[in-house]
């Protein structure tokens, strides 16, 4: 399957007392048994040494009409059979492909010796010594063991249901040898002439014994020849089959790749974990969903998501591969399917830059929502921090070095990007401003999501400030880097203490601003 | 090294000048070709001339038509190219150079 037999294709024999026909460059000839053998084993050794060169496929015909040629030639005259002496005449005048084309004899008695030394061993599939798809074969040639010994392991891991993808993603990936050269490759052996040569006469030898059973087990009566035909049908339906599998597993394989993908980013995302505190799928799904452009839902995130993930990894599984085995790059399967993926992660990263730009317009203008709190007159101001620990339950995002504290409770975002700043008050009055930021695609947008912000700080008749340390939003709503700012407004002369508690440090002070902040422990 | 080989690669460099001087001449098929390289005593084997045939032909230089043989199969009929010529001039006054500069190596220096 797959070699290109001459004998196959341009010798059809049938014997008939000890001559053969033969079908040469379109004309038929009258040959002798031994003949034959010397003609078909010449045309066999052409066309292989030629199969190396460029437009040999051309050349090969060439010289095959030139022997036809010769043959018309010398028969128009004599006997109609062509005899052993022709043939031998026909290739003294053609010649041998060494004397065609290693004319440089020289560098024919040296090369062998080199090449034996650089001798490439590759991993091919053996389409000719195969149970399934020739690849335990293949490797035993590789590694120069017994298939046997290979069948037994591939079958162990096979049935234990390890091995049965690896089978699957190797068979896909492993050419098969096809060509004499490919197979001697396959066995380690250096591709010169002598063993194309003897390849091939390996291979006319099994041709011929092939060709001579198929003439015994010629179908004699009815019954034999129904049988041949069911016989046949059924070879037609086995091949048919194993190309349908082959192309099920393919995209069985194809399916596995993908989930394995989804199932890596899902795992990516669910596995930020802080303490006990596990991430909520759901949760996180639909806050990305909400914070995404209009157009752009969450699967298409996940979506455009794989298709940027998928030709890195489908990248590093076949290198890896292609590596371990020295494999050539060429392989009609892998083509395709690197064009399929080529094609996806382009779709990808437009998606993604579209993607991009429309998500960087979210955060286009910025606006604020404004709100004062006057204070009590005292001497003395004190900010305490309110913590939310005890809301703290389900999703949280921890960042200790940067301060970052973020989680969910009750369907709302909690966010602790708050600052705080002391002034001076233009007056003799004291006051809080709070001020609600957001981005968001127009200011009017920006302005609806600022308004949204929820953020209450409780001010006490003797100066205490309650500051709480997060504010939030519900997650229905995008993020659109929301944050809080405390301004509080002083009169010159009064005093104002922080007080820290160990369970929360925010909000801070920007303490450039007064000098006469004290922090009480 | 041996003496046969050497004059037999010497003859080989030459092939492609040689069948292009051929059918700039006149239209041929491979065996005319052939023919007249071993009148020549240029060519040993009819073989070595299909796959340069099929280079120089691929290279552009010469090019073929279809001719049904009343003996045989169709044969291929080359001509020269354009190109060929141009070729072909080029490597006649190499050939002319070499052969001065061999002569100029009979002087003493």
């Amino acid at each position: 399957m797959g070699f290109i037999n001459p004998i196959d294709s341009i010798l059809k024999s049938t014997v008939m007392k000890k001559t053969i026909h033969i079908n040469v460059s379109g004309q038929l000839f009258h040959v002798d048994e031994d003949a034959f053998e010397k003609l078909s084993g010449y045309l066999k050794s052409l066309e292989l040494s030629l199969q190396q060169q460029e437009g040999g496929q051309e050349i090969y015909s060439d010289l095959e009409a030139r022997v036809a040629e010769l043959f018309q030639e010398k028969l128009s005259s004599k006997s109609q059979i062509v005899s052993i002496e022709m043939v031998d005449a026909v290739i003294e005048q053609i010649g041998t492909p060494e004397e065609m084309l290693g004319a440089s004899t020289e560098e024919a008695q040296q090369a062998p010796q080199e090449s034996t030394q650089v001798i490439s061993r590759r991993l091919f599939r053996d389409g000719e010594d195969k149970m399934i798809g020739g690849v335990a074969a293949g490797i035993a040639a590789y590694f120069q063991i017994d298939p046997t010994v290979v069948r037994v392991l591939a079958a162990i891991l096979i049935l234990s249901g390890v091995g049965f993808g690896f089978y699957l993603l190797l068979w896909i990936v492993i050419p098969e040898a096809k060509t004499p050269a490919e197979r001697l490759k396959m066995k380690g052996e250096p591709v010169n002439l002598k063993n194309l040569q003897d390849q091939a006469s390996q291979e006319l030898n099994e041709i011929k014994s092939r060709v001579h059973g198929w003439m015994k087990k010629e179908p004699q009566n009815a019954f034999e020849r129904i049988v041949a035909f069911l016989v046949q049908i059924f070879q037609f339906i086995l091949k048919t089959l194993s190309k349908v599998v082959r192309w099920i597993l393919i995209s069985f394989l194809i399916f596995f790749l993908f989930t394995l993908t989804i199932v890596l980013i899902g795992l990516f995302f669910t596995g930020i974990q802080v303490g006990s505190v596990h991430l909520i799928p759901s949760e996180i799904a639909g806050i990305l969903g909400n914070s995404l452009p209009e157009g752009f839902d969450a699967f298409s995130f996940w979506a455009i998501g794989f298709l940027l993930v998928l030709a890195p990894i489908y990248w590093v599984i076949s290198i890896s591969i292609r590596m371990i085995f020295n494999l050539p790059k060429t392989n009609p399967v892998l083509k395709k399917l690197n064009t399929t993926i080529g094609i996806l992660s382009a779709i990808g990263w437009v998606l993604a830059f579209v993607l991009g730009v429309q998500l960087a317009m979210e955060f286009r203008t910025t606006d604020t929502v404004a709100q004062s709190v006057s204070l009590p007159k005292v001497n003395q101001y004190t900010i305490v921090n309110e913590s939310f620990q005890s809301l703290k339950s389900g999703f949280e995002i921890e960042d200790e070095e940067d301060g970052i504290d973020w989680f969910i409770s009750n369907k709302r975002w909690y966010q602790n990007q708050v600052e705080v700043d002391v002034n001076d008050s233009p007056d003799s009055t004291a006051f809080v401003k709070v001020i609600r930021i957001s981005k968001g695609k127009d200011s009017e947008k920006a302005h609806e999501l600022a308004s949204e912000i929820q953020y209450s700080i409780r001010v006490d008749s003797t100066g205490k400030i309650t500051l709480p340390s997060h504010f939030s939003f519900p997650f229905s709503q995008p993020f659109r880097a929301q944050h809080v700012r405390i301004r509080i407004f002083l009169p010159k002369s009064t005093e104002i203490i922080q007080q820290i508690d160990d369970q929360c440090t925010f909000p801070t002070i920007d303490r450039r601003e007064v000098a006469n902040i004290k922090h009480l422990y | 090294m041996n003496e046969e080989n050497f004059r037999s690669q010497m003859k080989k460099g030459i092939l492609e000048l040689c069948v292009l001087k051929i059918v700039q001449v006149q239209e041929c098929y491979a065996s005319n070709i052939s023919e007249r390289l071993k009148k020549a005593d240029l060519l040993v084997v009819e073989g070595t001339l299909y796959p340069l045939l099929t280079r120089m032909k691929n290279a552009g230089w010469i090019q073929y038509r279809w001719e049904e043989s009343k003996s045989g199969p169709p044969r291929k009929y080359y001509q020269i190219t354009e190109e060929g010529i141009s070729i072909l001039q080029k490597l006649e006054k190499e050939w002319d150079s070499l052969t001065q500069s061999i002569q100029s190596l009979n002087q003493p220096s």
